[in-house]
């Protein structure tokens, strides 16, 4: 499968906010806490359980000044990023 | 509009309690309703809306809601990071795993003795030592990080250092705190456990508690209660903290968010320390850790002294100064 394929899952031991654009993520089992800039901070807004990277990546290229193939890269790098931290989960039907 | 966010909320759900701990500043109110299931969750919504990420759920004892994982679920579904107080006498395997299910931040329980009987003395039930004890196995099987508190009271705190091994040994985390207070019904009867100058300067010295002196900067003097916190009780009155019996509102009647500008609130966090007449001078304002709510509740002005807190601070100088004074020696 493709990686733009797969869908990011949030994690349950995640709690979250938005406060003032930027996400706050406590990850509940590991008492740790990350803030995200603001185009990540949209990035984890918008996952549904649903999206898979292409459609999350062309949400952000439609919001924020970025070439498609760029956004693919960016986000799933994110996306990588925080299923490595147990934040999410990154799976090809978007189950846990 | 002011630009405080109100990131954590201290919620008291209950002050139903299977304990008579006889320090208790908790009481109850027999003619006032506490808050039901349906509107915790509109309060829960709020916070949400409000941008409140932490969680509080204390008491009185929480498990005794019987709606308590209803009200806890709900919270987590709407993101929110928990933190569970609770005596731990009700968790047994069934409610250990539902307590898991929530993934809260920690759990904590607190713990008067390492002595079965005088922790049972204190809270007036015999056997809850042990049913605490066994949460806290059940508790750490499920890996879930579990504080264990220690209250220092004149007849407990020879068990500091065992209190403190049982933490260790149990493979939970250990805090402590020496400032009994006032109960919310305005007796002083807790202040009797309180303990006095001489006991004081003893438990930091043969304990080796490491002390702060901070700069002697003016605003060390003040707190950050309604910066970004709150605290609700189960009548759903709005205080700014736990500690300040200031009330700002209660939530049957205004809504969070109207609470939380208010003037009321606002009053509490305009609070300079020009304001505070005979502290901003004090010359043990650096050993200082000042409260308004006991300046509130104890000597009767929030704005003066807080006769237990200047006591505490003589007693930080008293142990810190011949140490800076040995190691000027030294040097």
């Amino acid at each position: 499968m493709e990686l733009r394929e797969k869908i990011p899952v949030r994690s349950d031991k995640t709690a979250s906010r938005l406060i003032d654009k930027e996400a706050v993520i406590v990850l509940l089992d590991k008492q740790e806490t990350v803030v995200l800039n603001e185009v990540a901070s949209r990035i984890w807004e918008i996952i549904d359980g649903q999206k898979n990277i292409d459609e999350l990546a062309r949400a952000i290229t439609a919001e924020f000044d970025v070439a498609y193939e760029k956004a693919v890269e960016d986000v799933a790098g994110f996306l990588e990023d925080m299923a490595q931290r147990g934040a999410i989960t990154l799976n090809k039907d978007g189950k846990n | 509009m002011n630009n405080y966010i109100c990131l954590l909320a201290h919620w008291d759900l209950t002050y139903k309690c299977n304990l008579r701990c006889r320090h208790c500043y908790a009481q109850g109110e027999k003619s006032r309703e506490e808050v039901s299931y349906v509107k915790a969750k509109s309060i829960i919504d709020e916070l949400k809306e409000m941008g409140c990420l932490y969680l509080v759920f204390s008491g009185g004892e929480i498990l005794l809601r019987a709606d308590f994982f209803d009200i806890a679920s709900y919270a987590r579904k709407q993101g929110f990071a928990l933190r569970l107080l609770t005596n731990g006498t009700l968790i047994d395997e069934t409610t250990s795993k539902r307590i898991a299910s929530l993934y809260p931040l920690t759990v904590e329980m607190s713990i008067y003795a390492a002595d079965k009987s005088l922790h049972d003395t204190i809270t007036s039930v015999i056997g809850s030592f042990d049913r605490t004890i066994d949460a806290v196995a059940l508790l750490k099987k499920r890996n879930l990080r579990v504080i264990l508190k220690f209250l220092v009271m004149q007849d407990n705190v020879k068990e500091f250092r065992a209190v403190k091994s049982l933490a260790e040994n149990l493979g939970v985390d250990f805090l402590f705190d020496f400032c009994v207070v006032t109960s919310d019904s305005g007796s002083d009867t807790p202040l009797k456990y309180r303990l006095n100058r001489v006991q004081l300067k003893d438990f930091f010295i043969s304990n080796g508690i490491p002390l702060l002196e901070r700069e002697a900067q003016e605003e060390a003097l003040l707190c950050s209660a309604g910066l970004n916190n709150i605290f609700i009780t189960p009548y759903l009155d709005v205080y700014p903290c736990i500690g300040i019996k200031y009330k700002i509102g209660n939530l049957w009647e205004t809504s969070l968010r109207e609470l939380w500008h208010s003037a009321k609130l606002n009053f509490i966090r305009e609070i300079q320390t020009s304001d505070l007449y005979k502290c901003a001078q004090c010359e043990v304002r650096q050993f200082c850790s000042r409260c308004l709510g006991i300046a509130m509740i104890e000597d009767g002005d929030m704005f003066g002294p807080s006769s237990f807190d200047c006591a505490v601070a003589a007693v930080k100088k008293e142990v810190l100064e011949p140490k800076k004074e040995m190691v000027a020696d030294e040097k």
